[in-house]
């Protein structure tokens, strides 16, 4: 069982060396089957992981007493892993007919399979050094699929991205240098690795250190101020910024900014300190911002990237509030952000590459010609502007319900996501209704856009969402058990 | 085996899980979906019936949704239920003749079966949390109701709706946060005892105000009333008759519930619902008056209305002796009930053959039909308070409770008591002027050309007629139909049952000083100002200050700049410094180093040698390592 961890990371990285040998690269449904076939695989092995029984922990390789790579499988990684085995095969069959449309398939599913294996790498990694050795080679394995069209724009978005990502690391490697030399490079344990005990002004070095590591870590998180790199980011295809910029990437750094706070440095150290305040500010700042600059953006998919922007610093301020609460209010928004918001960008890739149009004053009446994709992009909209019983409701519920019993700055929290859930509305709910009920009153007529496996992936991922909000208890109790 | 649960779950879970059936039926065969909607209202209303003559209880659905969901069923939960669940009923029976001809009568069926569902929910929530979940379903279905007619009036009208819907929703969302946190629970039956026991009775206004800027939202109250008057008139017939006469009503519940919960006898939070109740009871009877559409001056009304409930509402949080404000709040919410209920259809009836709702293209266009001329002369009776209709009744118990409340004060309350008995009066004298107004040009004025002639279907007719009856048996045997009922629900809302004697001149007095304003109103203002002699048409009066679009729409768009401007300046900082660093790391590098070829090292153009040569050559570097060993040195020696 504990090799099955190795193989999920390996086997992407190996099947997307693979895809470049003669049979596969020459037939286009022969890279189709074989893609589909190992991302299907991947998951299931990453389920087994999930719901199979305990696996013990796994030496990997040491470079001294203290500094080893270790992978294991808790509670929060199974959470990581639940977004990413989903959500990477739904993707994929997404990205068959997407990617007709935007060519260049070989070098596509190969990068694509390779971040798999990095994210798969990511959620199993058992020790910080561990984990900063994936998120490195996660900003590689993402960068030629940003970068996909070279264009000016693409490599310009590519550029930004590499550099805010290397800025991030930088300060990240801040966290890993202390966690070695005070926390003995432990393994991730709830409560942090820190001994008790320690001297006053170490503390307040290790503080110092750990804001400076949120921020890095934050970066791919997007969290204030190095937020700009993922609207620019929407240049990519839309499989890679649905998948990667709303789930996989962006989830990543959420789940690393979770790991550095509670498994790492721990609560009991940061709570009520600057070291608690100062990303809280920050996390709040995104939380207004992103919502209030998504509303300002005409283009479709910056419009979706900036409101994933907002929704990431709702994961971030529910972390940070640093209570057990929080910790699963931080949990659930991240397994309900990343269904809805997969959804809403493979409603509006649908409508670039069906339609042509990326722009929200283009779209009138469209609905009329692509039922299928605007319904589920209806769904989804109320789920994420949180309509009871959708899940984005009971998300931002816990998180609510967790920060009402924090100080000052929590309650502000509070009310930068209400104004952040008003705007939400606003800016989904008006894609909405000009597709639905055009300024002109013109109803676009002709046949259907749809594309078969288009539609079928979002109409499943429509039919998840639902279900995560109707059976929500399941959700819950099965993050108390993992979690804690 | 209890039966009171399911016929509570089911008349909430029922329409909901019908809602989608009704759909695909209807889409296939029209017919049939209109009865399947009006089989499951029926259901609904049976299944309420049951539960009003069962009477209390509550019970619990755990493990559904994050905090698990209760209800509760007794008292005014079920009159408001039994209400609801008749209101749908009715008006889903004027459904097939409005929506005759239009292609999407299906998905207002559908939304409609949903509304059902949430509004009972709301109505039988037990705790606030599934009455929140409920109330913002209902929100959203309702929604879908106003911008059914997809025009751009309609689409307008939603938007204000579902923005203000949403910022009221957020706002309460907040309110319970806070409540949450405080008591650990929001269970309807723990609250009041916890809230009367909580030491600073200061800190539950927060949540309390929280709530009723949620709840205040629905019901239209001042100065959250904008979406109001454009919604109703907006929505189909059908659903203005519902969003006024039941939605409104879901509101009313929950400012009962934050008074009953949290703020039993709290002076503060009485006097701000005084004060907010007379300016919406005032300002929507003026509106009314003013207006020139129909269903506009309908919708003004039923803010109106609503201000008088909330009057009541205040009187009742006054903490003691509040059997008659109690009693009133209940009678007067039915009574407006059952009136909107029958004014709306008639209008819609009105413009399903008119297509307008333009007054002075309306004149006359009832005249030839008796049954509506009735029905909306009975119901608007009722509504101005003519004694010998429901209206009567209900105004004068509200009307008592202030009168009332008044001989238990002193000093300062006395007068400001007075005050809103005098609005009281007016606003009910400016509602029988406005709907004077209306009978008068539909049903008695000869119309100009050629008459349009009304006809009532079958439909409708079921709808209406027995509503209307209802105002007038309610009216005539006040002491069996409004004091059973206005007993059956203050037993609930912890206040003793009570006797009026309507008919005496001490009660009438107020109907009569009323209807004297009323007719002044009427004669003077309406009949000569408002009127261009010539042609005997109403003039426009100029709307003064709208104040969605001269205020609220602005101040938001420029919040959302200025917000948007800081942050896009915020965000650029970062790429700006980045920019920056990069500057700086090639600050005076040459475009291209070749080994060899670098006139750093060793190989000197003649051009550096020419220019600042000492500053750019290795001898400069090796002098800045001696004046380096040089300072070192010297240091050392000072220091040993």
């Amino acid at each position: 069982m504990q090799y099955l961890m190795i193989f999920t990371i390996l086997f992407p990285m190996l099947a997307a060396g693979c895809v470049f040998t003669k049979n596969i690269k020459k037939s286009l449904p022969a890279l189709h089957k074989f893609v589909f076939a190992a991302t299907v695989i991947n998951s299931i092995a990453l389920l087994v992981l999930v719901f199979g029984p305990q696996v013990e922990m796994l030496r990997l390789f040491q470079f001294s007493e203290s500094l080893q790579a270790v992978l294991a499988v808790d509670g929060l990684s199974r959470v990581f892993i639940l977004i990413i085995s989903i959500l990477w095969p739904i993707t994929t069959l997404y990205a068959f007919d997407y990617m007709e449309h935007e060519g260049e398939e070989v070098r596509f599913f190969c990068f694509f399979l390779l971040s798999y294996g990095v994210s798969a790498g990511i959620a199993l990694a058992g020790n910080l050094v561990t984990l900063y050795m994936f998120f490195e080679l996660l900003t590689m394995a993402t960068l030629p699929l940003v970068m996909h069209k070279m264009d000016d724009k693409a490599r310009f978005a590519g550029k930004r991205y590499l550099i805010y990502s290397m800025v991030g690391a930088s300060l990240g490697f801040i966290a890993i240098v202390f966690i070695q030399v005070y926390g003995n490079g432990g393994n991730f344990t709830l409560g942090g690795v820190l001994p008790a005990g320690l001297s006053a002004e170490v503390v307040q070095m290790l503080r110092v250190a750990f804001t400076l590591a949120f921020f890095g870590f934050g970066v791919k998180a997007a969290l204030f101020p190095m937020s700009l790199w993922l609207p620019s980011a929407s240049v990519a295809p839309t499989p890679v910024t649905a998948l990667l910029h709303a789930a996989a990437v962006v989830k990543a750094g959420a789940f690393a900014c979770i790991r550095v706070t509670y498994y790492s440095f721990g609560t009991e150290i940061l709570r009520g300190s600057f070291a608690q305040y100062i990303p809280m500010v920050a996390a709040i700042i995104t939380i207004a911002g992103g919502s209030l600059l998504a509303l300002r953006s005409n283009h479709l998919k910056r419009r979706l990237a900036w409101s994933t922007v907002s929704n990431l610093s709702y994961i971030l301020f529910a972390a940070l509030l640093m209570t057990d609460l929080g910790l699963k209010a931080a949990c659930m928004h991240m397994l309900a952000h990343a269904f809805i918001k997969i959804t809403l960008f493979f409603g509006v890739g649908s409508v670039l590459v069906s339609a042509g149009k990326e722009y929200l004053d283009e779209i009138g009446g469209l609905a009329y010609r692509m039922p299928v994709t605007f319904a589920c992009f209806v769904i989804a909209s109320t789920a994420l502007m949180g309509v009871p019983p959708m899940p984005g409701f009971f998300s931002k519920w816990a998180i609510g319900s967790a920060a009402a019993g924090g100080g000052a700055l929590e309650i502000i929290g509070i009310g930068a996501l209400m104004v952040s859930a008003f705007l939400t509305a606003i800016y989904l709910m008006s894609i909405v209704s000009a597709a639905y009920f055009p300024a002109d009153g013109k109803k676009q007529v002709g046949p259907s856009l749809e594309k078969p496996r288009m539609a079928f992936t979002q109409v499943t991922l429509c039919v998840l969402i639902v279900a995560m909000g109707v059976f929500n208890q399941v959700i819950q109790s099965g993050l108390d058990h993992w979690l804690f | 085996m209890n039966v009171l649960p399911i016929s509570v779950v089911g008349c909430v879970l029922l329409p909901m899980l019908a809602a989608p059936i009704a759909y695909l039926w209807q889409r296939r065969n029209e017919k049939a979906g209109y009865v399947l909607t009006s089989v499951i209202c029926f259901l609904a209303l049976a299944a309420a019936g049951f539960i009003y003559a069962a009477g209390e209880g509550s019970f619990a659905v755990p493990d559904l949704f994050l905090l698990g969901c209760t209800f509760t069923a007794g008292g005014f939960h079920n009159v408001f239920g039994l209400l609801c669940a008749a209101m749908f009923f009715m008006s889903s029976l004027a459904n097939p003749a409005y929506f005759r001809g239009e292609s999407r009568a299906e998905r207002y069926s559908a939304f409609l079966l949903l509304a059902l569902g949430s509004t009972m929910g709301v109505f039988y929530a037990g705790d606030l949390f599934t009455l929140y979940i409920c109330f913002e379903i209902m929100s959203f279905a309702s929604w879908v109701w106003v911008a059914h007619n997809e025009n751009k009036a309609a689409q307008k009208a939603a938007d204000t709706y579902l923005g203000m819907a949403m910022i009221g929703g957020l706002v309460m969302l907040y309110g319970l946060f806070v409540l949450y946190n405080m008591f650990g629970t929001l269970s309807l039956a723990e609250l009041p005892e916890l809230a009367a026991a909580y030491p600073n009775q200061k800190k539950l206004l927060l949540p309390a105000i929280c709530m009723l800027i949620g709840f205040g939202t629905k019901v239209g109250m001042f100065p959250l009333h904008v979406w109001l008057p454009k919604a109703y008139p907006a929505a189909p017939a059908p659903a203005s008759a519902l969003l006024s006469s039941i939605l409104t009503k879901s509101g009313v519940l929950g400012i009962l519930l934050i008074v009953l919960c949290l703020m039993w006898g709290n002076q503060t939070f009485m006097m701000l619902l005084l004060v907010l109740g007379c300016i919406t009871m005032v300002l929507g009877a003026v509106l009314a008056v003013f207006s020139m559409d129909l269903k506009r001056t309908l919708a003004c009304s039923s803010l109106s209305q609503i201000g008088f409930i909330l009057v009541g509402i205040s009187m009742f949080t006054m903490g003691q002796e509040t059997a008659l404000a109690a009693g009133g709040v209940m009678s007067h919410a039915i009574n407006h009930a059952l009136t909107k209920l029958v004014l709306f259809v008639c209008a819609g009836v009105i413009f399903k053959r008119t297509h307008t709702l333009d007054l002075n293209k309306l004149k006359g266009a009832g005249r030839n039909c008796l049954p509506l001329k009735i029905c909306f002369l009975i119901s608007g009776m009722s509504l101005a308070g003519v004694p010998g209709f429901g209206g009567y009744i209900s105004k004068t118990l509200l009307h008592e409770s202030i009168v009332h409340q008044m001989h238990l004060q002193q000093g300062v309350m006395v007068d400001i008591l007075s005050a809103a008995e005098w609005a009281f009066l007016i606003s009910g004298g400016l509602t029988a002027a406005y709907m004077t107004k209306l009978f008068v040009k539909i049903f008695v004025q000869k119309p100009d050309g050629e008459s349009h002639l009304v006809k009532m279907d079958k439909g409708s007719l079921i709808a209406v007629v027995p509503t209307a009856a209802a105002l007038l048996v309610m009216g005539l045997l006040p002491s069996l139909t409004y004091e059973k009922i206005g007993a059956y629900a203050a037993a609930s809302l912890s206040s003793e049952p009570f006797a009026v004697s309507y008919f005496i001149w001490e009660n009438l007095k107020g109907a009569v000083i009323s209807l004297a304003i009323g007719a002044l109103v009427y004669f003077v203002f309406v009949r000569h100002l408002l009127t261009d002699k010539r042609s005997n048409t109403y003039v426009y009066a100029t709307n003064l200050i709208d104040l969605e679009d001269d205020v609220y729409r602005p101040l938001l768009n420029l919040a959302a700049f200025v917000g948007a401007f800081a942050a896009r300046v915020c965000y650029s900082v970062t790429d700006f410094v980045a920019g920056g660093m990069n500057w700086l790391m090639h600050l005076g590098a040459t475009e291209r180093v070749t080994p060899g070829k670098d006139h750093h090292f060793g190989h000197y153009s003649k051009a550096y040698v020419k220019m600042n040569a000492i500053l750019q050559t290795l001898q400069f570097e090796l002098m800045l390592f001696g004046i380096g060993v040089v300072v070192t040195l010297v240091y050392l020696l000072i220091n040993l």
